[in-house]
């Protein structure tokens, strides 16, 4: 059998690939961005900033995507479901991979955005250990984030790769793509049906949130929205483990 | 002889349709076995199921004496493992994928293949003709140390010097004791070097029989006994 270690550092070392090609593109546009503000005599190191943190921003969106697609693509690939290996194992290397991946991504893009605003971060007056916290807590946020959004979209897949296997080859495209737009609304029910109660007794629980904002509210409230969508991340695994063992197939 | 695969009453449906139907067959060790059968009779999603890429079927697969898929992905080496790997990499840095994926994957047998078939290795897979990465894709599946290789219509397409290569390298790279099965719908492309075959018709094997055999006892080649049963329908090809 393959070893799980080796198979996580494999893939995370190919999806890294995906990385380098996203950080390359931010540090290529910023290098444009501030050319073009030099020669133009407007350069702003607030806009400046600014501009490094949307290009984050759409360079950790596309990477998400990416990574949903590369996740999804696994189950149905000869390459990856022929390794000899379990697949729960594979289901762990695969979500394992694209979160150290992803990890590294944002570890990167802290460095450049951190970089391109050392003159705003320069006048930010809060303590050391608030601002090591926020970073701390806003990291696991955002693994938890993007790892429940994976979960989901791979549940979706699934459930759209089962139920197809019982449909006439004619009808495949037509009701492949009725499914994907059910599956989808069906799951924003779920979670709206599901996240009203737990979000209200957040609310009242850390209501300083939405008022004062503390710093230390702030981070109590990053963590336990981790925790709970950490929970939505287990709870939608058992169904995606059980579709990948028993009724997903490589095409 | 012992065997090396044993499938009972195997049955698989896929998109509501019945592909293989009660199937029963016995690969032999050691031996090189065609696959054979029109377009569309099985021989690819046979091979799927015995590799252990499909897991959705009734009956059962045993490989050696292993029958879960995952314990069979450790025994067979399937053509179509190569698929899906990324084709604007280099030759060489897939081969470096399949040595980390795979234990039983051999860097010393795979560089002596690549050179055998001189495959440049620092070449781009998609730069390849369709031949080249044929062979590329026979070499990355006969690298691995296993006892059941499964090769997939490995000259659908090519050319006759390519498939001469190919056919030479089976020959010549295969493990003693492995067993190899070799689909493909072109029959005399593989008949010389056959030990026995199985014809996939009407969703199951209706033949299992030795090369040898079919010979002496019927006094015809592989080709036409395997046409014989198509005799009076529309062939695909």
């Amino acid at each position: 059998m393959t070893n799980t270690s080796v198979l996580i550092k494999t893939l995370f070392k190919e999806k890294n690939t995906t990385v380098h090609k996203i950080i390359g593109l931010h540090v290529l546009t910023l290098l444009i961005t501030l050319i073009a503000m030099i020669l133009e005599n407007e350069f702003n190191s607030i806009n400046f900033a600014n501009l490094s943190l949307v290009y984050g921003g759409i360079g950790a969106s596309t990477l998400f995507i990416r990574f949903a697609l590369r996740i999804e693509k696994m189950w149905t690939s000869n390459t990856y479901r022929l390794i000899p290996v379990s697949e729960s194992r594979l289901y762990a290397a695969n979500f394992l991979s694209a979160v150290a991946s992803f990890v590294y991504f944002l570890i990167l893009e802290v460095i450049i955005i951190g970089v391109s605003s050392i003159k705003p971060l320069s006048t930010v007056k809060l303590p050391t250990h608030i601002l090591l916290g926020y970073f701390v807590c806003g990291l696991i946020f955002m693994i938890m984030l993007v790892l429940t959004g994976w979960t989901f979209n791979c549940l979706a897949h699934l459930i759209e790769n089962t139920i197809s296997n019982f449909l006439p080859d004619k009808w495949q495209g037509l009701l492949q793509s009725l499914l994907y737009v059910a599956t989808f609304i069906l799951l924003l029910i779920i979670l709206s049906v599901l996240n009203n109660p737990i979000g209200t007794i957040i609310n009242k629980l850390f209501s300083p949130l939405y008022s004062a904002s503390t710093p230390l509210n702030i981070i109590f409230t990053l963590l336990m929205t981790s925790v709970f969508m950490l929970l939505w991340t287990v709870v939608l695994t058992i169904p995606n483990l059980y579709l990948l063992k028993h009724w997903v197939e490589t095409e | 002889m012992t065997d090396i695969l044993t499938i009972k009453n195997l049955s698989y449906k896929r998109n509501l349709t019945n592909i293989l139907n009660q199937l029963n067959c016995s690969l032999p060790t050691g031996s090189i076995v065609g696959l054979l059968g029109e377009n569309g009779a099985g021989k690819t999603t046979l091979m799927r199921l015995i590799s252990g890429a499909a897991n959705h079927y009734r009956g059962e697969i045993k490989v050696s004496s292993e029958t879960s898929p995952s314990d069979r992905k450790q025994l067979v080496s399937f053509s179509h493992q190569v698929d899906d790997v990324n084709r604007s990499d280099r030759l060489e840095k897939i081969a470096h994928f399949y040595e980390a994926v795979y234990p039983d994957f051999s860097t010393n047998k795979f560089q002596r293949l690549s050179e055998f078939l001189n495959l440049d290795l620092s070449r781009h897979l998609n730069d390849l003709s369709k031949g080249n990465q044929m062979k590329f894709i026979i070499a990355i599946t006969l690298s691995r140390q296993v006892k059941l290789y499964l090769l997939d219509e490995p000259f659908d397409g090519i050319d006759s010097m390519s498939r001469k290569k190919i056919i030479a390298s089976i020959l010549q790279w295969k493990p003693e004791d492995a067993t190899i099965l070799i689909s493909d719908h072109h029959v005399d492309d593989i008949a010389n070097i056959l030990d026995g075959i199985l014809i996939v018709k009407d969703k199951r094997i209706i033949v299992s029989k030795n090369a040898d055999k079919i010979r002496e006892d019927y006094g015809q080649s592989i080709e036409d006994f395997f046409e014989s049963f198509y005799k009076g329908e529309d062939q695909n090809d």
